[in-house]
């Protein structure tokens, strides 16, 4: 049939009554025939006379990332094993589709000198973009849902942070810092107006979360429960002179009871708030990297891909 | 009204400012001073109810612990030049309890009331663009989608016969499925969305955002009030500070 046999197809759908075989299709002016059969935009079409486009610029389907990889990719390569293929197209990556001229010759250049393809399709920031757009808000929405439930029910715990930590170990520090601040800034408005004042406590969860799951620190449920009870005497620290200057020492959870009582047996206010934090902390931040670890744990394999780069889930998830 | 509506620059600075005075006010005078003018505003932008909820649920349990723990068992302020008496102890707490309320009320007078697309204007003010503010917006948007969700996980729960009631207590046994199950789908959802939006170029023309709220909308004479009221406010407590 031939490689017009397609695009007289389209054709004869617009217009069914003038091409009625294939061989009128030959008939078609050139100009008309090339305009049809161009991939390119409507501006660049032979003799056509319309300006650029003010729309925003759509990707075709020959655009997309799988497209040009079937076209582009060596033979030499299609024989091989599925594992071969993923390292060549990570999952992501045959999902995605270009948002702009630039990343499309960025990718194009990429095939054309058989590089690898994720460095150089100029994509890593979309991707990244994209990632933290996705995972941040679910992040805040973890914190605030759990944290707020804690707090009905008056209990000695916060259990605010698990969203902050799973973050942190999917996309990294800087998001789990966002994550925090963003959901205590949300939590002011949503939840409780004095969360705010909190959000360095959150700030500083993702760094050590961060510091510590680049080592591995959430490869086993041994090793969680470690980092949660480290991470429990680092919260305590920080969040105690927010305590003592905002608060007088009581922040009307359970924990209050216990701070009374330090107070009562002639404690400094600081001493006794740092050492009620020292004792409730660690119990409250190892449930929270329990569940953080179960969550990630029971990630599907196709959710746990995208995030293969991004953060530490592979120096902490993988068998 | 007028008075709720001042435009985002003056909104903003009347925060910082209101929030630097009432961290520095250091007398029970001041801070119910303060708090007046704010629960005024509230009452006019009709907040009184959140505000009063707030008081009930948050303000109150700490104030009586400040008042236990300080008036009657330590008897005396906290730090080691402190008056010891019940009457520090007493005023100690006052002055805590009146200052978290206040800090509570400025942060709902003037951002908890706001309209999306006013909260948009503002945070564009104070140059929060893009990416971030698609985060802010797509979080406020999820919140009620996440509460529709969980009740279609314990719906469907219920269908399979794995919920026998939904009761509270029953609701609380249920909570690890629920979470695992919208963390997940949520995520997936998230990453798919986030996905359209960088592809479609929605980021890029979020920031077109800006011109929408007509500018007729705001009263510049409430924003002036507003500051005017604020720099009072935050003079007022630099200058008792020092005094003391």
């Amino acid at each position: 049939m031939g490689r017009d046999y397609s695009y007289y197809a389209l054709c004869r759908l617009l217009d069914p009554h003038v091409l009625s075989t294939p061989e009128t299709f030959k008939a078609y002016p050139p100009s008309t025939a090339a305009a049809i059969s161009s991939t390119e935009p409507r501006e660049k079409w032979p003799g056509s006379t319309a300006g650029p486009s003010t729309r925003a610029a759509f990707p075709t389907p020959m655009a997309t990332i799988s497209a040009r990889a079937t076209a582009m990719w060596p033979i030499k390569h299609r024989r091989k094993s599925p594992q071969e293929f993923r390292r060549y197209f990570p999952p992501f990556y045959l999902r995605c589709r270009l948002s702009s001229r630039r990343q499309k010759d960025h990718l194009e250049n990429a095939m054309n000198t058989d590089h690898d393809l994720e460095a150089a399709s100029g994509g890593v920031a979309l991707r990244k973009g994209a990632l933290l757009m996705a995972t941040i808000p679910v992040g805040i929405l973890l914190n605030l849902g759990l944290g707020t439930l804690v707090h009905l029910l008056r209990l000695p715990l916060f259990v605010d942070a698990v969203g902050t930590v799973v973050v942190t170990l999917l996309v990294g520090i800087p998001a789990g810092i966002a994550t925090g601040v963003l959901s205590f800034l949300l939590g002011g408005l949503l939840v409780n107006p004095v969360m705010p004042y909190f959000s360095g406590t959150q700030a500083a969860i993702a760094i050590f979360v961060g510091l510590i799951a680049r080592g591995g620190g959430f490869r086993s449920v041994p090793k969680t429960i470690l980092t949660g009870v480290l991470l429990g005497v680092v919260t305590a620290t920080v969040s105690a002179p927010v305590i003592v200057k905002l608060f007088g020492g009581i922040t009307g959870s359970g924990s209050g009871v216990i701070t009374a009582f330090l107070l009562a047996s002639g404690h400094s206010v600081l001493k006794s708030v740092f050492l009620t934090g020292v004792s409730c902390e660690p119990v409250d931040k190892a449930l929270q990297c329990l569940l953080a670890f179960w969550l990630l744990k029971s990630l599907p394999r196709k959710l746990k891909d995208r995030f293969a780069n991004a953060g530490y889930l592979q120096r902490n998830f993988s068998k | 009204m007028w008075f709720a509506s001042p435009p985002p620059l003056y909104r903003g600075l009347a925060v910082l400012l209101a929030l630097y005075g009432a961290i520095l006010a250091n007398t029970v005078n001041l801070l119910a001073a303060g708090l007046l003018v704010v629960t005024s505003a509230l009452w006019a932008q009709g907040q009184l109810r959140t505000f009063a909820k707030f008081a009930f649920t948050l303000i109150l349990p700490v104030g009586v612990g400040l008042v236990a723990i300080w008036g009657f068992i330590r008897q005396g302020a906290p730090g080691p030049a402190a008056e010891t008496s019940m009457r520090a102890g007493l005023l100690f707490a006052a002055v805590t309890t009146l200052r978290l309320a206040l800090l509570g009320a400025v942060f709902l007078a003037a951002v908890v009331n706001l309209a999306p697309v006013r909260l948009v204007d503002l945070l564009q003010t104070f140059g929060i663009r893009r990416r971030t503010l698609a985060i802010i917006v797509s979080t406020l948007n999820l919140w009620p989608d996440f509460r529709r969700r969980v009740e279609q996980v314990f719906a469907a729960r219920c269908a399979r016969g794995l919920m026998p009631d939904r009761r509270l207590g029953t609701r609380v046994r249920q909570l690890p499925y629920v979470v695992r199950t919208l963390f997940v789908s949520a995520l997936g959802q998230a990453l798919e969305r986030a996905d359209s939006w960088e592809s479609s170029g929605l980021i890029e023309r979020l920031d077109d955002l800006r011109n929408s709220p007509s500018t007729s909308d705001y009263s510049r004479v409430a924003g002036f009030v507003w500051l005017a009221l604020s720099i009072t406010w935050g003079v007022a407590a630099t200058l008792r500070l020092f005094s003391t």
